[in-house]
This record gives structure tokens, C-alpha cells and sequence, in this order.
């Protein structure tokens, strides 16, 4: 489920999905950069992969995710989110 | 250390709120401003600090004017929700000051519900900073 329906990054989002397993084999707990269908590399930091990814593609969307097994949901127990 | 101080009429009714600015990332103006890329100017916003946030969250409006773009994505849960949400994740600067900002912070894009904020400070924020709030003298003081 989205806030908005349409998320961004959903092509990015497929494909990590796809190649997560294989991910997990050769780089478990690294950060992957994924743009459209192509998995740029991947990083041992988050802000390795941000400062490549704006590098490589300015001010665009990419996907910068952490190659764990099954993602945690953020807990935000505020009633401030219209959600 | 920088210290931000803050007395209200009324804090229970108010909730430790602050102006602040905020703007594109650190990483994305290093990037971008040696090929002479333009951004948007850091967006004044009026926040709120928020113990029950994980990060920090812009409502849809601030990310549209501010014109960046998601470097990922976040799953959260909420009270109202029963399954996980996903949201947009971005990449900014949070200004508290013209001399103190925290760089480089992954905020959430997620509307507000009908309180008069356009940003949460979650703990993302509080975890490199200690808040008093001092409900008996109608103040809070962040210190970083």
C-alpha cells in the first residue's frame, strides 16, 4: 500500500525485488543503487550510494536500498501524518 | 553547542513548534553546483518537534516547492494504519539557524493531519541533540 497510489520509484522498486536474493548472496547488508531496470553497483554506506547516484544522475530519481532480508517499517506512533 | 530556545503562551495547546528551513541535501548541491545546476532557495517551515516520528517528515507541498526528486523509499506504520504505507524518501538540509543546519537528513514525504505544520522532527533529528520540555515554564530548548 502507498500514501499516494503511485509511488516514484516503482520500476526501481520491481527490480530490486527481483534481484534481491541474488543480492543477499553477494552483498548482504551493502546499499544498492538501482535506476530504472539497472542496478548500478552497490555500497558499503548509504551516503556512498546517494553522492554516486547524484553523481551519475543530477537531480532524477534513483533508488538507494539496503540489501537486508525483509524490510523493517519506520514506527511513527504520531498523530500529526494525515495517515 | 548551538541552543534553541523556545517560550509559548501555551505549550500543551501548541506542541514545541519551530520555524526552520529547509533544502536541498548537502550531497546534492556538491554534486550539481560545479555544472552550474540551479536549485530552489531552503523553504521556510514551520515544524514541530515530534518524539513519535522515526525521521523527519515534509508534507508534499514543501517537497514540490523545494522541486527535488526520491532517492528511495521508506515503509512505516502508524496508528491509524494496518498494513505498512510506503512513502517517498528524500535527501535535504534541515536549517535551524542562518549558522547551524544538520546536513544531509532522509526525510519522509507523507501528508500532515490537519495540524498547522508543513515538517515533523522525528528522532532521526533528536538522536544527535537533547530536548528539554518544560512544560511547567511553557518552553522547550533543543541543544545540539
Amino acid at each position: 500500500m502507498t500514501i499516494s497510489g503511485t509511488i516514484t520509484l516503482q520500476t526501481e522498486l520491481d527490480q530490486f525485488e527481483r534481484l534481491r536474493l541474488s543480492l543477499l548472496d553477494r552483498a548482504s547488508g551493502r546499499f544498492a543503487l538501482v535506476k530504472g531496470r539497472d542496478l548500478v553497483d552497490t555500497f558499503g554506506s548509504e551516503a556512498e550510494a546517494i553522492r554516486e547516484g547524484y553523481r551519475r544522475f543530477g537531480n532524477e530519481p534513483f533508488l538507494v536500498k539496503h540489501i537486508v532480508e525483509a524490510d523493517v517499517p519506520l514506527n511513527f506512533t504520531s498523530f500529526n501524518l494525515g495517515m | 553547542m548551538p541552543t534553541f530556545t523556545s517560550t509559548v503562551s501555551d505549550l500543551l495547546a501548541a506542541g514545541p513548534g519551530l520555524q526552520i528551513s529547509v533544502g536541498p541535501s548537502r550531497e546534492l548541491i556538491n554534486a550539481l553546483a560545479p555544472l552550474g545546476a540551479r536549485f530552489a532557495s531552503p523553504q521556510l517551515v514551520a515544524a514541530v518537534i515530534d518524539t513519535g516520528a522515526h525521521s523527519t517528515v515534509l508534507n508534499p507541498d514543501v517537497v514540490s516547492r523545494l522541486g527535488i526528486k526520491p532517492v528511495g523509499v521508506a515503509s512505516i506504520v502508524t496508528p491509524s494504519t494496518t498494513a505498512a504505507l510506503t512513502c517517498n524518501r528524500y535527501h535535504i538540509n534541515v536549517y535551524f539557524s542562518e549558522d547551524f543546519v544538520v546536513e544531509n537528513v532522509f526525510a519522509i514525504e507523507a501528508p500532515m493531519g490537519g495540524v498547522p505544520y508543513q515538517c515533523l522532527i522525528g528522532r532521526d533529528i533528536l538522536r544527535l541533540a537533547t530536548f528539554t520540555y518544560a512544560g511547567l515554564q511553557n518552553q522547550f530548548t533543543l541543544e545540539f
